[in-house]
């Protein structure tokens, strides 16, 4: 191949490659998956209002030990390492475990559950915990703490 | 035929985004000294990627101890069965030491092609943890794009070469067109449900808050702009706009500099607002547009706000107004006759 042949073949190729990747980014992920890395569709913090729906896990024992009230995850600094670093992966794995849920897919639960109690939860050896989706005001939520709605959607042990 | 076509149609695109910045008409000007600017960036490239791949190593090391129960994602399925903690470890080291080739000698393909390979197994280990980091995605794009660029000396390969590291520089702000097109269709999408949204005035200060409460996270100015949305208002809507038409700035050589300056900025005020650090898509800013081999001036001219996508014309109508009326060069030796 020329130099010139190959400055051509770039031409027509390198701009097509980044349509092909925003056509594929664009497109909905394979079943069960947030993405199809590693083609991220780059939506962040896209959607908001004064009214939103989040996903969360509530604590509600640790190694036996009953809380004084259910906690949220990301609350327990001291007891969970992931909740110190704010592990925002968690965040995403839990709407995955919830996303399993709601489309009744026992292997993607299980699965994604497995990585949550051994990997985000490896600081104790038994958790209580709640898988939850709640509803608020984001403004009234950081500001008094208040949640609308808050909606079990299963509760899990880890042991 | 169809191939000798091409040159005509990449120009003709190229215009159609360019407005009278002469990018579309003149693809480079000053081929050489481009070429050895986006050589040397480049080399750059790969020293920054060393660093980055060298402070992640312990992350990473520490995100696979005790054997997590992996999720596979599809460039690993290779070493499902391998055990994950020696494999994140080599795997990082081996990229890590690719990026430092790759700065030594940038113009070995086979150093190029290691590094990407690598950083994206590293990548996808962290990728099977559940969620995927998104700070490792520009590092695998704009170095898959690397791989392609020539080596050379002739004029062609000059070409080759800018046109490589051109396309880097219009994948990354296509990212940001990415995030902003989605805010935007989002905001429309409540207008349209009559429901508050990406329009309204406490837009930021929602998303604000609702990012304090999740993280539990107390940023320098997030509290302030949530007790003042309508102030955050303004920046929002800005922020949409800026990040819709960076695409259009790839073609635009003249507003690189300035955009990328942009760019810092809104990455600087998420560290402000919300306590999210994007050190390396600054770096990268920093390497393709900041230090962009095609960039006409060292410094912002009036002039070049005119090439502001959307608002150009408004700001040469506004420069119109200011400029004193200059007499075309033949007029002014007749004057001087």
């Amino acid at each position: 191949m020329t130099a010139v042949q190959a400055y051509r073949l770039r031409a027509l190729a390198l701009p097509l490659g980044v349509i092909c990747y925003f056509l594929i980014a664009i497109l909905p992920p394979p079943p069960g998956n947030l993405e199809l890395f590693p083609f991220f569709k780059w939506s962040l913090f896209s959607t908001t209002s004064d009214r939103l729906d989040d996903v969360v896990i509530i604590v509600r024992s640790i190694d036996g030990e009953q809380l004084d009230e259910p906690t949220h995850f990301y609350d327990l600094k001291d007891r969970f390492g992931s909740a110190e670093a704010r592990d925002s992966r968690l965040a995403k794995t839990a709407d995955r475990l919830a996303y399993a849920l709601l489309n009744d897919d026992p292997v993607q639960e299980r699965n994604t559950r497995r990585l949550i109690e051994h990997h985000y939860m490896r600081d104790a050896r038994s958790v209580e915990y709640d898988l939850a989706m709640i509803t608020y005001d984001p403004i009234r939520r950081y500001r008094e703490g208040e949640v609308k709605a808050m909606l079990v959607l299963k509760r899990y042990s880890k042991s | 035929m169809i191939q000798k076509r091409i040159p005509h149609l990449v120009r003709s695109f190229r215009s159609l985004f360019a407005a009278n910045d002469r990018y579309g008409d003149s693809p480079i000007r000053g081929l050489s000294k481009a070429h050895e600017r986006a050589t040397q960036n480049t080399r750059y490239f790969y020293l920054a990627a060393a660093l980055y791949v060298w402070m992640c190593l312990p992350q990473w090391h520490q995100a696979v101890i005790g054997a997590p129960p992996l999720e596979h994602v599809w460039p690993l399925y290779w070493a499902a069965d391998i055990p994950i903690l020696p494999l994140m470890d080599t795997l990082g080291v081996i990229s890590a030491t690719l990026a430092i080739l790759a700065f030594w000698k940038p113009d070995v393909i086979l150093f190029r092609i290691g590094f990407t390979l690598s950083f994206l197994f590293c990548a996808s280990v962290s990728a099977s943890l559940g969620a995927i980091n998104h700070g490792h995605h520009e590092w695998i794009w704009v170095s898959l794009v690397f791989i392609f660029l020539p080596s050379g000396t002739t004029r062609v390969a000059k070409l080759s070469y800018c046109l490589t590291f051109a396309t880097a520089q219009a994948l990354v702000l296509m990212f940001y067109t990415m995030a902003g097109f989605w805010k935007f269709a989002e905001g429309i999408k409540s207008l349209i449900n009559g429901v508050p949204g990406n329009f309204s005035p406490d837009a930021l200060a929602w998303t604000l808050a609702d990012r304090m409460a999740q993280t539990n996270t107390s940023p320098l100015l997030g509290p302030f702009f949530v007790d003042y949305a309508i102030l955050a208002w303004p920046l929002f809507l800005c922020l949409m706009y800026v990040q819709i038409v960076s695409i259009v700035i790839a073609f635009r050589p003249s507003m690189h500099l300035v955009w990328a300056g942009i760019l810092v900025a809104f990455h600087t005020g998420t560290f402000l607002l919300m306590e999210i650090a994007f050190p390396t898509h600054i770096v990268i800013l920093m390497l393709l547009l900041i230090a962009s081999p095609f960039q006409r001036e060292d410094w912002l001219r009036p002039q070049t706000l005119t090439l502001l996508p959307l608002f150009g014309g408004l700001f040469a109508y506004l420069l119109s107004l200011f400029a004193r009326p200059i007499l075309p060069p033949r007029e002014n030796a007749q004057c001087a006759i």
